[in-house]
């Protein structure tokens, strides 16, 4: 994993198809793209968490 | 709650102004319809960078039409059949992402295009009216129709089963028709987009506001007309289960950048079609469209970290998109509020297009000059 990391959570998140939502997922973000959506719970203590607010 | 989805407009003719105004209702990609060639390809290269107040671009560069040409500027009028061959190479020498063909053509001309464009790997979509009706098109294998532009002043089935039968897209861009009246309905909403809307554009719009008051200006009730009969092959669309993408045509008229797409999407709502289907239309058919899915239009591994955080559920009621919390454009947090303030639009100029004098338009005038790059 590269050092930009991130992790954006929502609530919820449509799921790969764009037209029903996952929820207790979390968005990992590496600079531009995303590079793996993931349990909130499986979250790495190193990644900060950016919550949209 | 804050679901993560990501927009698209298919069908825009930016300005300066405009791409701020859609970054900050969360439209993270356009795709530009019909602009000067070089100031575009500089824009879409500037709008790259995550930071970048605007949305990433996909663009056409000018529209082909016939002669005389309709849009000064946007326009290169073709009327040799090889030039409209040289025109397409030129382009796809420059990189655009599709091409567009416009309403001065006849059939002869489109035909081929559809061939050059297909030898060439270039997705074709058509603004057709007049000349060309847009059955004919469909049928030279045009892949993607504008505004339901070339259809008769009535409903007809045959057109909806032959797009549907060649797998043809349609964009509908009601807003360009029904902006006016969305304006007139909502104009206490839409007061805070006037507000950072350059004062040109404004004074644009109200004068066409305080022309239509009556109700009698002529462009008002062509425009109503346009608008109830396209409604009827929005339905027909949705009925026979035809592909349908986002797309606004802002910033004309009253299309507002930006706003406008949830007005059109609330248009397909209106047709009949579920939320659901809606919010694909935005996202991943409109990707599918641009050719750009694998990288956009959903959220999954390897794609473009672009995402609208909205607090609400637009599954349950579509107007939760408008309610933003903050956009994300590859993996860049912007802040709707903030964007329109660091960019301040309504100081921006409202056309960059040139003095027309001092660009011919009709493509056989200059071809040397630009085939010589």
């Amino acid at each position: 994993m590269k050092t930009n990391v991130f992790a954006v959570i929502p609530d919820r998140i449509f799921t790969s198809l764009g037209n029903s939502y996952e929820y207790g997922k979390a968005v990992l973000v590496d600079g531009e793209e995303i590079v793996e959506v993931i349990s909130v719970v499986d979250i790495p203590e190193s990644v900060p968490r950016c919550t949209p607010d | 709650m804050f679901p993560g989805v990501r927009l698209i407009d298919t069908h825009c003719h930016l300005e300066d102004w405009a791409a701020p105004m859609f970054i900050s209702y969360g439209i993270t990609t356009v795709r530009d319809t019909g602009n000067e060639l070089n100031w575009i390809l500089a824009k879409k290269e500037e709008m790259e960078r995550p930071e970048a107040l605007g949305p990433s671009i996909l663009c056409c560069g000018p529209v082909l039409d016939g002669m005389p040409y309709f849009h000064p500027v946007i326009s290169w009028g073709i009327k040799k059949d090889e030039d409209m061959l040289l025109a397409i190479e030129y382009l796809k020498s420059r990189k655009v992402d599709a091409i567009k063909l416009y309403v001065g053509l006849d059939l002869k001309k489109v035909e081929i295009a559809v061939e050059e464009c297909a030898r060439r790997g270039l997705h074709l979509l058509g603004h057709f009216q007049g000349n060309v009706e847009l059955i004919d098109a469909i049928r030279a294998g045009v892949a993607e129709v504008e505004h339901f532009a070339g259809v008769p002043s009535f409903y007809s089935e045959e057109i909806i089963q032959e797009i549907i039968k060649k797998g043809a897209w349609a964009v509908p861009t009601q807003m360009v028709f029904e902006g006016l009246n969305f304006y007139i309905n909502n104009k206490n909403e839409m007061q805070k987009d006037m507000d950072y809307i350059p004062t040109g554009i404004f004074k644009d719009y109200l004068r066409e506001f305080y022309d239509v008051t009556t109700k009698n200006d002529p462009g008002f009730l062509i425009s109503n007309a346009f608008f109830k009969n396209n409604r009827e092959y929005i339905k027909g669309m949705i009925r026979l289960g035809g592909k349908i993408a986002s797309g606004t045509d802002a910033p004309c008229q009253f299309a507002f950048p930006g706003r406008s797409l949830f007005y059109e999407l609330q248009v397909f709502s209106e047709c009949g079609m579920s939320n659901s289907d809606i919010l694909k239309c935005a996202t991943a058919n409109a990707a599918e469209l641009l050719g750009i899915d694998a990288r956009t239009g959903t959220i999954g591994k390897g794609k473009k970290a672009d995402m609208l955080i909205v607090e609400g559920d637009p599954l349950k009621e579509l107007s939760e998109l408008r309610s933003i919390k903050c956009v994300y454009k590859k993996g860049y947090k912007h802040l709707s509020d903030e964007v329109l303030e660091k960019a301040n639009p309504a100081a921006m100029p409202t056309n960059h297009l040139p003095n027309i004098s001092e660009l011919a338009t009709e493509f056989s005038d200059w071809k040397e000059k630009y085939l010589s790059f």
